[in-house]
This record gives structure tokens, C-alpha cells and sequence, in this order.
């Protein structure tokens, strides 16, 4: 088990915010990123995935042949994909169990949930591709397709890591101009995060991890980068709390440069996370020696964040069930925070005792 | 789907009589007192309606009898222009069927799945002329606060004439405060108006177990209440299903369980947007006639 570090606590963070922005209605939603920043905590998920795969690609896996590296990657996405069937597929189940025990018909088309129970064999088929997807299970398919597409820019950034970031930033780009995106199936529509453009941030992850053992100038630029990204994230509160947001009617095309958008991972979303990044990166050691049992439960939970990840988006559902069935009053959600926070814990404590069994 | 006759007719035929203050049975065909059939020549010679070419043809619609109802099965008569429009320039109508959860095809086996191609069928054979472009689009969960910024995405991408929105059910089952799901359902309605995009509202299903459930019943409500306010059509169907409910109590369908009374619902539902789109294209045309 390795000691607490910050990618580690930021995505424990990043998990509890996801965990409780799953839970819509609930009054500690207040606590999460998205009501104090134009980027929320899929972002900083999706980020600090970038930086942990650099520390992959870059450890000793740096000198190992490009095969293996390669492999290593491509059964890391197989997991994940593996998690989403499992995690959907009980989702699923937990909905249909629901809407027997309550007789409660609303359940079956909870979460765009429908087709899974009335168009079975497409659906199934979907699932399996991923183009079938539940709300608020979604992001295990992005992160599936964003590490085999991380692969080749991984491999690139073995060469050159600006040649990686130019070729990232060239698919966001046509991407955006050109409005591609994957199609869902059955339903009709689109996936709820592009990959496509939501790579980018992955490889900006990665790239901005890698830098800082390859460029002794590293440190120095984002010290000096500190004031301005404060500013910025400033910016982005006074906009949150304004309520502001570019009308996708009124904004010059190609559109989604300009607005928030969140399935395209518009630019203010992409500069409000970097801002973020760079904003709270001296806080780390500050927040390691003041609050020392926080920094270690979220390091805890990011260090196994696929297994805490999982069980966090089936506890968020069980947690609107529970609100939906009874009345929704704060004693019940503090129950409902406080019980998952505790099971996610006892995840991460499992999972880390099994991959360190013999 | 049924035989077609002139806008013209309709107005002299007592249009607003058979709007959703019709008769019991809410049925354009059914003739109850003050209403004439609008398949038939329209008798009353309207001395004072402005004489004018007719614009839009439309047919009657006909409600099948398991979807007959007593409560109206939409209210409002709010002028879908931007439809009429459509229609006039002989191009197909955009149409975003919003929160159907629907997938795609024709032949789609279940009737949840069949809702959207229902709806366009049901439009194209009733309005002459009308051809829809159907884009029929699930919700994935979010609530009314995060689904209106993807619905004005969604909006600037398909640039549609129509939306058939089935809304709240999301909130209410997440148990959003009903005032703050109205104030946020305003604001996207005021933002469609400002962008002269037609809408009908569809309110969440009926499901017993919630029917004495205020979080739920206040959803239901205030979506009533900000549709009538922003003068945008509404469909019924959460009273509509109820009224299913308690006229078929012995039906098959119903006394197994109530997962078939959602089916029987989704159905109707169509039934249900087509009247009510109908509606409010001849009272465009009226309105444009009153122009004139």
C-alpha cells in the first residue's frame, strides 16, 4: 500500500463528490465542485486519471518494451469495461427489483433504464458495445475508450510529449468544429460524455505529470502560473454564482467552443479544471500535515478508485431509491452520506486487502 | 388515419368548442352538445369570420377507445406557429421527442419504444401536408436543472420547430422542491419562447402507489400551473391515466399488474400529443387568420 499522495487524495475527492452528485435534490450537494466551478468532479476524475497514468507509463514501465506497456493498458481498459457490465447490470436489477417490491412502474424507465427492460435484445447488445447507457452510469464507458485512446498518445509522448499534446488537441479541436460524436444504441442520441473530446483532458493529465520529472522548469512555471490560475478560478466562482451561461442559440459556430458544454467538455471547462489544478497543487502538503485522517480516507478511496467508483454509483442509486421511497428530509440524507462514506471505505479497505493478499 | 378537411371548416365548425373544454368524452368525432363533427360540411356559415383562403388542411383525430377519457386529455390553446410554419413552406416539421426513453425503429416491439414513430404517424396523417423529422431523445436521469442545459445544447444542434417534452417525472421521483423545479422549467420555457420554438408539455405517469404522495402530485401540479402561465400546451396524462385506471378496474390489463397500465399510457400518449399539436396548429392559423 502506497502512502497517501495528492493524485491519490484528489480523486478520493473526486469520488465523494461524484458519489454525492448522483444523489440529485440532496442539500450536500452544495459541498461539490460544480456549485463553485464551471468544471465538476467528473473533470478532476478524468484528470487525475491522466496523471496517474503518466506515473504508469513513466515509473518502470518507461524501460519495458512498447508491447508490454501496451498490454498493460489495454487489460486496464478491459477491467473497466468489465466493472461497467457488472455495475450497469446490477443497476439494472436493483431498478427492477425496485418496481416489483414497490409495484411501481416508474422505476423501469428511472435513468433512461427503459429499453433495458423493453427493448432486451437490442439493449443487450448495446451494453455489451456500450453504446447503451443509464444516467450517472456513464463514465466507465468514457474512461474505457479514453485509455485505448490514450495508448496511442502515450506512445507518441514516448517520441515527444508536445507531438502527443498537439495530436490530443487536434482531435478536441476537429472534434468540436465538426460535431462528431459517438452514437448511442438503441436509444437514439449520442453518448452523455464524448470521448473524443474529453481525451484531451486525460492527456493534458498525463502530459502536465510527465513534464514534471522531464522539465526541471516545471515547478518554476507553475508557481509563477499560481496567481493567474487563482484569478481564474475566481472568475469561474463569480460566474457559477451569477448563473451565468453562453446561450447555444446566440454563440458564433463552431458553438461548442464557446459554451459550457459538458458532453463536448467545452474550453471554459477544460481552463476552469486547469486553474483548479493549479490553484490547489500547493495545498496537498498543507492539508497532509493539518488534516491528516481526511488526506488518509481519500487517499484511501483514490487509491482503489475503480472498485470505490463502482460501489459509489450503486450506493448513489440505493440512496435515491431511499429518498424516492421515503421522505426526503436532511437526517436522511446526512444517513445516507454518512453510510456510504463508511461502505466506501470498507470497499477501498477490501480491495486493497485483496491485491495484497498472497 | 382519418379524413381531411379544410382549416376553414374547422373554424365555422365551433374549433374551440372541441378544444379541452369538450365534451365528456373529449373525443372530436363524439357529438356532444355545441360541438359538430368536424368530418362533416361545417352548416354554420359564420357571418362574422373574417373570409380568408384556408392555410392549414387538418383532419379530425379520433381517440381509440381504450385511450377515451373523461378529464380533457390536454389544456391550454397556445398557437404552435413555428409548426404552422412548417407546414406552410411545405418542409418537414423538427421534431424533438424529449424524455421518451425511447429507442430507435419502426417496429420497435413495445409501445414505450413505439411512442415517438406513433406521434409522427399519427401528425402526418392528420395534418395535410405535414411531414415530421422525428428526434426522439431519452433523459438520462438528470434533473431539471442539469437537463436544461443539455436540452438548449440538444436545441441549438437540431434547431427544432416542435418539442413534446415529457417532463417532472425525473424531478419528482428525485423529490426536487416543486418551486424550484417551476422556477427552472420557467426559465427553459421562457428560453424556447425567446427562440420561437413551439412546445407541449406531457406530465409524469400516474402510478397508484404515488397518487396521495404530495411530493409527487405537487410536481404534477405545478407543472399545470407554470404550463398555464407561459400559455404552453400541456397534456394531461397523469389525469388521463388515473381516469384509465379507475374505468377498467377488472380489465386484464390492469389487474395483473400496473406495468401495463405504463404501457397503456405511452399509447394514449401519442394520442394524446397528436390532439393536442392539431390544436394548437389550427390555432395558429386562427390567430393568422385574425391578422388578416
Amino acid at each position: 500500500m502506497r502512502p497517501p499522495n495528492a493524485i491519490d487524495f484528489w480523486r478520493g475527492i473526486a469520488l465523494v463528490m461524484i458519489f454525492i452528485n448522483h444523489i440529485p435534490g440532496m442539500d450536500y450537494s452544495i459541498l461539490t465542485l460544480r456549485n463553485y466551478a464551471i468544471s465538476d468532479a467528473a473533470e478532476l476524475f478524468v484528470f487525475l486519471a491522466g496523471c496517474s497514468l503518466a506515473l504508469v507509463a513513466n515509473g518502470k514501465a518507461a524501460s519495458r518494451p512498447v508491447g508490454q506497456l501496451v498490454m498493460r493498458l489495454v487489460m486496464r481498459a478491459f477491467e473497466i469495461w468489465q466493472a461497467q457490465i457488472v455495475t450497469i447490470s446490477v443497476a439494472v436489477a436493483i431498478l427492477a427489483a425496485g418496481a416489483i417490491a414497490l409495484d411501481d412502474p416508474l422505476l423501469l424507465e428511472w435513468h433512461n433504464a427503459g429499453p433495458a427492460f423493453f427493448d432486451t435484445v437490442r439493449s443487450s447488445v448495446g451494453m455489451v458495445l456500450l453504446t447503451y447507457q443509464i444516467g450517472y452510469f456513464n463514465i466507465l464507458p468514457l474512461y474505457v475508450v479514453l485509455l485505448l485512446l490514450a495508448i496511442v498518445f502515450i506512445l507518441m509522448a514516448r517520441w515527444s510529449l508536445i507531438a502527443a499534446l498537439a495530436a490530443s488537441t487536434a482531435l478536441y479541436v476537429v472534434t468540436l468544429a465538426f460535431e462528431i460524436e459517438l452514437p448511442s444504441w438503441p436509444s437514439e442520441g449520442a453518448w452523455f460524455f464524448n470521448p473524443l473530446s474529453w481525451q484531451l483532458l486525460i492527456v493534458l493529465g498525463f502530459v502536465t505529470t510527465a513534464s514534471k520529472g522531464k522539465y526541471p522548469a516545471w515547478r518554476e512555471t507553475v508557481e509563477r502560473l499560481w496567481p493567474l490560475a487563482v484569478a481564474l478560478v475566481l472568475v469561474g466562482l463569480v460566474i457559477v454564482w451569477v448563473d451565468y451561461r453562453p446561450d447555444p442559440m446566440l454563440v458564433p459556430e463552431p458553438r461548442y467552443f464557446f459554451l459550457f458544454d459538458k458532453k463536448y467538455l467545452s474550453p471554459a471547462r477544460i481552463l476552469s479544471m486547469i486553474a483548479i489544478a493549479i490553484a490547489f497543487y500547493p495545498a496537498f502538503p498543507v492539508l497532509l500535515r493539518y488534516a491528516g485522517p481526511v488526506v488518509r480516507y481519500c487517499s484511501s478511496l483514490g487509491r482503489n478508485s475503480l472498485a470505490v467508483f463502482c460501489v459509489a454509483s450503486l450506493l448513489a442509486l440505493a440512496g435515491q431509491m431511499a429518498r424516492y421511497v421515503g421522505e426526503p428530509t436532511f437526517l436522511l440524507d446526512t444517513l445516507i452520506v454518512a453510510l456510504g462514506l463508511v461502505l466506501l471505505r470498507i470497499t477501498a479497505w477490501l480491495a486493497e486487502s485483496q491485491s495484497s493478499a498472497p | 388515419m382519418a379524413s381531411r378537411i379544410s382549416i376553414f371548416s374547422a373554424v365555422v365548425a365551433g374549433l374551440l368548442a372541441v378544444g379541452p373544454q369538450a365534451g365528456a368524452t373529449d373525443d372530436l368525432n363524439a357529438p356532444s352538445a355545441g360541438a359538430v363533427p368536424l368530418a362533416t360540411p361545417a352548416p354554420l356559415a359564420a357571418p362574422k369570420a373574417p373570409a380568408r383562403r384556408p392555410f392549414v388542411r387538418a383532419g379530425n383525430t379520433t381517440y381509440s377507445t381504450e385511450c377515451k377519457v373523461k378529464s380533457p386529455a390536454y389544456e391550454g390553446r397556445a398557437a404552435l406557429r413555428s409548426v404552422r410554419r412548417a407546414v406552410l413552406e411545405k418542409r418537414p416539421v423538427r421534431v424533438i421527442a424529449l424524455g421518451s426513453s425511447s429507442t430507435v425503429g419502426i417496429g420497435a416491439s413495445s409501445p414505450l419504444a413505439s411512442y415517438p414513430v406513433r406521434l409522427e404517424n399519427d401528425l402526418e396523417g392528420v395534418i395535410e401536408g405535414l411531414q415530421v423529422e422525428m428526434f426522439p431523445r431519452g433523459q438520462s436521469g438528470e434533473v431539471a436543472e442539469g437537463a436544461a442545459e443539455r436540452l438548449k445544447a440538444e436545441v441549438a444542434e437540431i434547431k427544432p420547430d416542435l418539442i413534446v417534452w415529457q417532463v417532472g417525472t425525473n424531478d419528482a421521483v428525485a423529490r426536487i422542491d416543486a418551486d424550484d423545479f417551476g422556477d427552472q422549467l420557467r426559465d427553459t420555457l421562457s428560453w424556447l419562447a425567446s427562440h420561437k420554438i413551439d412546445v407541449v408539455l406531457i406530465d409524469p405517469q400516474y402510478v397508484e402507489r404515488l397518487s396521495k404522495d404530495e411530493r409527487y402530485t405537487s410536481i404534477v401540479n405545478e407543472i399545470a400551473t407554470v404550463a398555464s402561465e407561459m400559455r404552453v400546451l400541456l397534456v394531461n396524462r397523469y389525469d388521463a391515466m388515473a381516469d384509465l385506471a379507475r374505468q377498467h378496474p377488472g380489465s386484464s390489463y390492469l389487474s395483473n399488474d400496473r406495468f401495463h397500465l405504463n404501457d397503456l399510457g405511452y399509447r394514449c400518449m401519442a394520442e394524446y400529443a397528436t390532439r393536442a399539436i392539431v390544436a394548437g396548429v389550427l390555432q395558429a392559423d386562427i390567430e393568422n387568420g385574425a391578422m388578416h
